[in-house]
């Protein structure tokens, strides 16, 4: 475990987290409400909601701090997965209240309010994330649009296979595989590794 | 679905929670005795969770982080203290339901009131030394729940350092792993690859190996004749020169020929160096 692994440095805040120490939160947003918070943001499309939905998770992630396992994935994926979920939530509470918003229309003006109340990630962890963000940006720009689209409608919008196939006029089957190759693509492009010491 | 092939798109899919439910059941299913498709959905969920990072970045407004460490502090005092005070709450109202109630009726009214006084001042002396006795043991929980949570916390720790060491063992101890030397033109350093076929996993073990440069970093590739390298992963040394690291190789790959390279951080999509450690496999 090499001391500059912010893998280990992420779950060591984690790990104080569980121990009731608050600054490793407040030093965990830091790290990653940038990210929470454009996840959110694109789901839902409207600030205030987003806001809702990084408060529940960080929250949430303080609370369940203790049951974070390492050996399950990183820091990263388990905040964004948590982020994801709680903005997914509200997303289906919203269109079950029958508030249908005009998602894209609305993502304009929240996006540009956010973008004035930019105060910006802590700087060490703006070229790391940064770094990941290209990686990934690459990696999807690589993927066919087919397979790109049908993992942004299950990721972002949380639509589920047979409303991908509806969404995308597209049969079922074609679907599944098109999720799993555009996953396996992007596994490809970036290799997981572990550290031992 | 005969096919295991089928059981992986679903994991994909898994991963994403984009099953429908007749799918969903099915795979839960299948999944409690598949160890490989219990080891896809992790690394499809990791691979999901990067997905975060598409998002277009907006940074959250000002007053979030305040607002969530309030809610974090709010929610705390609320678990800690006032716990203590509705255990005490709650003696003092046993006390007087249980006995009131049985004594309702009509002619004992006056009786049953005076009895409920009694009872009411006794509950309330009752109260008071439990809450001195308790403000003790209210400390001296605190003081347990803060130990309980060190440990907890040392245990996280040598979970994840165990997982780790258990998944490289597995990928070293493997019925099926082949190694091969790396090795450089002149003397040091030195690696050895254990590419276990079984598991689809590749590790890395280098020696003399000085940690890269500021903003470069160390990248394994495999060549196959007549085709382009493909990336297994990236890793750095620790200050002794020793590296270790495990990577799950892509799905069908193929090579015969293993090599490192230095790159720009975060890793280049093809080698933009000369290979400094290259070995047949």
């Amino acid at each position: 475990m090499t001391s500059s692994d912010p893998n280990a440095a992420d779950r060591a805040l984690v790990t104080r987290m569980a121990a009731g120490d608050e600054a490793a939160l407040a030093r965990l947003y830091d790290r990653f409400g940038t990210l929470a918070y454009s996840l959110a943001l694109r789901v839902l499309g409207e600030a205030a909601d987003a806001e809702e939905a990084v408060s529940d998770a960080f929250v949430q992630a303080w609370n369940s701090a203790s049951s974070f396992d390492a050996a399950r994935g990183s820091v990263s994926a388990w905040i964004a997965m948590i982020a994801r979920t709680r903005a997914l939530d509200r997303l289906r509470a919203r269109s079950r209240r029958g508030a249908a918003t005009e998602k894209a229309a609305t993502l304009d003006e929240a996006g540009l309010a956010a973008a004035v109340s930019e105060p910006g990630p802590a700087p060490d962890a703006a070229a790391e994330t940064a770094d990941t963000r290209a990686r990934i940006n690459a990696a999807l720009a690589e993927l066919p649009e087919p397979q790109r689209r049908a993992l942004m409608l299950a990721y972002f919008d949380g639509l589920s296979h047979s409303e991908i196939a509806q969404a995308l006029d597209q049969p079922l089957g074609t679907v599944k595989t098109r999720i799993r190759a555009g996953l396996d693509k992007l596994r490809t492009a970036l290799p997981a590794y572990v550290w031992v010491e | 679905m005969n096919d295991h092939q089928d059981w992986k798109d679903l994991a994909a899919s898994y991963a994403l929670d984009a099953l429908d439910a007749p799918d969903r059941q099915a795979f839960e299913s299948h999944l409690a005795d598949c160890v490989a498709c219990r080891d896809d959905v992790q690394a499809y969920r990791e691979v999901a969770g990067t997905l975060a990072h598409a998002a277009p970045v907006h940074g959250p407004p000002p007053h979030l982080k305040d607002r969530i460490l309030a809610r974090v502090r709010e929610s705390r005092d609320a678990g800690a203290e006032p716990g203590g005070w509705s255990r005490e709450a709650a003696i003092g109202r046993r006390g007087r339901d249980g006995t009131t109630r049985r004594a309702l009726m009509p002619q004992w009214r006056p009786l049953a009131l005076a009895a409920s006084v009694i009872l009411a001042v006794g509950a309330l002396l009752l109260f008071a030394l439990e809450r001195s006795r308790s403000a003790g043991l209210v400390q001296q929980l605190a003081a347990i729940e803060n130990e309980l949570g060190t440990s907890r916390a040392q245990i996280a720790v040598l979970d994840s350092t165990l997982a780790e060491r258990d998944s490289l063992f597995a990928a070293l101890l493997g019925p099926d792993v082949t190694v091969a030397r790396l090795v450089s033109q002149g003397q040091p350093p030195s690696a050895q690859l254990y590419w276990n076929r079984t598991r689809n996993t590749i590790v890395i073990a280098a020696h003399d190996l000085p940690p890269a440069p500021a903003g470069r970093i160390y990248q394994l590739w495999g060549i196959a004749q007549g085709s382009n390298p493909v990336s297994l992963g990236t890793f750095d040394s620790d200050l002794t020169g020793r590296a270790v690291a495990l990577f799950s190789l892509p799905p069908g790959v193929r090579f015969q020929t293993g090599a490192v390279t230095e790159e720009p951080a975060g890793g280049s999509p093809q080698p933009t160096t000369d290979p400094f450690l290259i070995g047949a496999i």
